[in-house]
């Protein structure tokens, strides 16, 4: 199990919610998968930020590929608009998913070495998953 | 080759989100499928949320059965893990990389709030193809 893990990009509105999710997201499995918050504006407001996540994108990226988990609506678009520019269909993809157990998911499959199709799958069977 | 194994473990502290991680990562490494029962309910090993979802607690039983090629292995290595993950201080806390942000120190720091980018949340922006 040497071979690259996947890479999850986490797209909150909020930098302080990207940052925490991915904390969680690396403490629940056991800090192996690279996780990249790119949350907020470029001058830290809320809001989302392309260059927040194309260099988050490139961040994340290993060789196995990178799952993107965004917050809400409109970080999606901004995700979207990334993906139209810099895009890699096959390297790239972006999960529907509920934003905090999507990523502990997500990062939790990446690490026990699912490949990218596994990880964005995990990060969607998220919603799905009752708490109760 | 198939096999089926099974065990029971009494356990000593509660299932908290880092050993449910550690156990799920465990159990995505193998073929076989590996199951967690406890107080009536079954989880899929491989899902973090759905063995989160049981709320095992310190003295439950818990039961790891596994179905498939390395089924004896898995319920080995998930026993190992359910018995020094759930003691006390057994995983208080992981060591994990720190978690990196794309944003630089700057733009984390708070700001005073101003209004105009296109990029931050503006309720008048909010259209219904864009709320979610």
């Amino acid at each position: 199990m040497t071979a690259a893990t996947v890479g999850i990009v986490l797209v909150s509105h909020s930098a302080e919610l990207a940052a925490g999710a991915a904390h969680l997201a690396a403490q629940v499995s056991g800090g192996t998968v690279t996780i990249i918050a790119a949350g907020g504006t470029d001058d830290g407001d809320l809001g989302t930020s392309a260059a927040k996540v194309v260099r988050g994108l490139s961040d994340a990226e290993s060789g196995a590929g990178v799952v993107v988990l965004p917050d809400l609506g409109s970080a999606v678009l901004t995700v979207r608009t990334v993906l139209e520019d810099h895009g890699d269909a096959e390297s790239v993809l972006l999960a529907d998913a509920p934003f905090v157990e999507g990523a502990v998911a997500a990062t939790v499959t990446a690490a026990a070495g699912g490949d990218i199709k596994a990880v964005a799958a995990a990060a969607e069977e998220a919603r799905h998953v009752r708490k109760l | 080759m198939s096999a089926s194994c099974e065990q029971v473990i009494t356990l000593a502290g509660d299932l908290h989100a880092r050993p449910a991680g550690a156990l799920a990562v465990a159990a995505g490494r193998f073929t076989a499928a590996v199951s967690v029962t406890a107080g009536g309910h079954t989880a899929d090993a491989k899902s973090v949320l759905g063995v989160m979802g049981l709320g095992a607690t310190s003295g439950q039983h818990v039961t790891v059965s596994a179905a498939g090629p390395d089924a004896r292995e898995a319920v080995a290595a998930l026993i190992t893990i359910l018995t020094q993950a759930t003691k006390v201080g057994g995983l208080l806390r992981t060591e994990t990389q720190p978690v990196r942000d794309v944003a630089d120190l700057r733009s984390v720091r708070r700001k005073p709030h101003r209004r105009g980018s296109d990029q931050r949340i503006s309720p008048r922006r909010v259209t219904p193809d864009q709320a979610t």
